[in-house]
């Protein structure tokens, strides 16, 4: 379905802020950077021949799209769920639209299937969290039965921090505060039953799946890219979490 | 119990992939996420050992590195820059430091003495100001080749 995008009348209002609006906030909760964000907008606004403009808060979007002499704004929330596949995928989009010339509404119904994606299932990304950390206990110098401890104790506390946020509902600092409690008693394991010779490395990096690293990453990426609110906005979470 | 060179990269590689997994990326990114980060991470255990470089520019480099190394396979992986390069510098992120900023942090709210306020507050310091410029320099680190090769880290997706 293509259509002349050149020709003005072609687009539809209505439709074309629909869909930048729902592309920016799933791009910007999928943690992409202010700077991504703004050059996938701006390549796809320039092939509609649209002027975009938007503000980047922590909790809300602001859009506001001229198109001839008439401009319109809409201002929508953003949640936050990093998703490198939302991100590769969305990227690969706003390339589509060019090249294939896709109109506002193929491009509306490719983004809804994005985001309609499932994620990895949460046994798979656990056990993988669990193998990750306890790596970094090998990285940081700890023994064979140190990489065991904060191995159990970091599945037991991601799938708690899961079920507690996903299912329950908590917010999830708090989930977080109950995680790290798991996984540093069950981390003690080693100095308590007097296995292997680093139970204060096991003890220490058994938390250490909970610190946000892409948010730290982004904070920075956005103070480089003068996006100083969103900068703070990240370094804050990230804080807050590391703190919890 | 000593980390050998081949140690340094298969940790380094599969703290990687398993972090990445947290932040659902497309599969196929995985493997090239895996050899970015054990390449990189053999970089800095090479400049932090045998150079003798601390912590702050050994991780620098290793983000340059990585930084380079991911806009260039960004093309062949289909995926932009940032989606191998950030999960490849999760490793080499201060979580150790960050942890022990914290510690000092609450070490602090309950102190007794000049003695016990010194000791937390260095503690404080000295593991916040080695996180914030790892993790600054870091950033800088893997932002300057996608600033320098802008044209080839924006149409990797293409």
């Amino acid at each position: 379905m293509t259509c002349n995008l050149h020709k003005q009348e072609a687009i539809n209002r209505t439709h074309a802020i629909d869909f930048f609006s729902n592309y920016a906030t799933t791009l910007l909760s999928s943690g992409a950077t202010s700077l991504r964000t703004e050059t996938n907008i701006g390549r796809m606004a320039e092939f509609y021949n649209i002027k975009v403009i938007i503000t980047i808060m922590p909790k809300h979007v602001q859009i506001m799209l001229t198109m001839g002499d008439e401009s319109v704004v809409r201002v929508v929330s953003r949640t936050m769920g990093i998703n490198f596949y939302s991100i590769t995928e969305l990227s690969r989009l706003s390339w589509r639209v060019v090249e294939e010339r896709l109109d506002v509404a193929t491009a509306n119904k490719i983004l809804e299937e994005i985001k309609s994606k499932k994620r990895c299932h949460i046994a798979i990304v656990t056990i993988m969290a669990g193998l990750a950390n306890a790596s970094f206990c090998r990285l940081f110098g700890g023994d064979y039965w140190a990489m065991f401890f904060v191995l159990i104790a970091t599945i037991s506390g991601f799938y708690t921090k899961h079920e507690l946020v996903n299912k329950i509902g908590i917010d999830a600092r708090i989930a977080t505060i109950f995680a790290a409690s798991i996984s540093s008693v069950l981390s003690c394991g080693a100095s308590m039953y007097g296995l292997g010779n680093t139970p204060e490395v096991s003890l220490a990096t058994s938390v250490l799946y909970l610190v946000p690293g892409i948010p730290y990453i982004n904070a920075f990426s956005d103070l480089i890219n003068g996006h100083h609110i969103c900068a703070l906005s990240w370094l804050i979470s990230a804080l807050e979490t590391t703190i919890c | 119990m000593e980390l050998s060179l081949i140690e340094d990269l298969i940790y380094g590689a599969i703290a990687s992939i398993g972090f990445a997994t947290i932040s659902n990326p497309p599969i196929k990114s995985l493997k090239y996420c895996g050899i970015i980060a054990g390449l990189g991470h053999v970089v800095r255990f090479l400049l932090m050992r045998n150079v003798g470089l601390n912590i702050i520019c050994g991780d620098f480099i290793a983000a340059l590195f990585i930084g380079f190394l991911a806009v260039i396979i960004s093309g062949k992986a289909k995926c932009p820059a940032e989606s191998l390069s950030f999960p490849a510098l999760l490793p080499m992120i201060p979580g150790m430091y960050a942890y022990h900023m914290v510690q000092g942090l609450i070490g602090l709210m309950g102190v007794d003495g000049k003695e016990d306020f010194d000791h937390f507050f260095f503690l404080f310091g000295y593991n916040l100001i080695i996180t914030l410029s790892v993790i600054f320099l870091m950033v800088v680190g893997i932002s300057l080749p996608i600033f320098f090769l802008k044209k080839l880290s924006f149409e990797a997706t293409k």
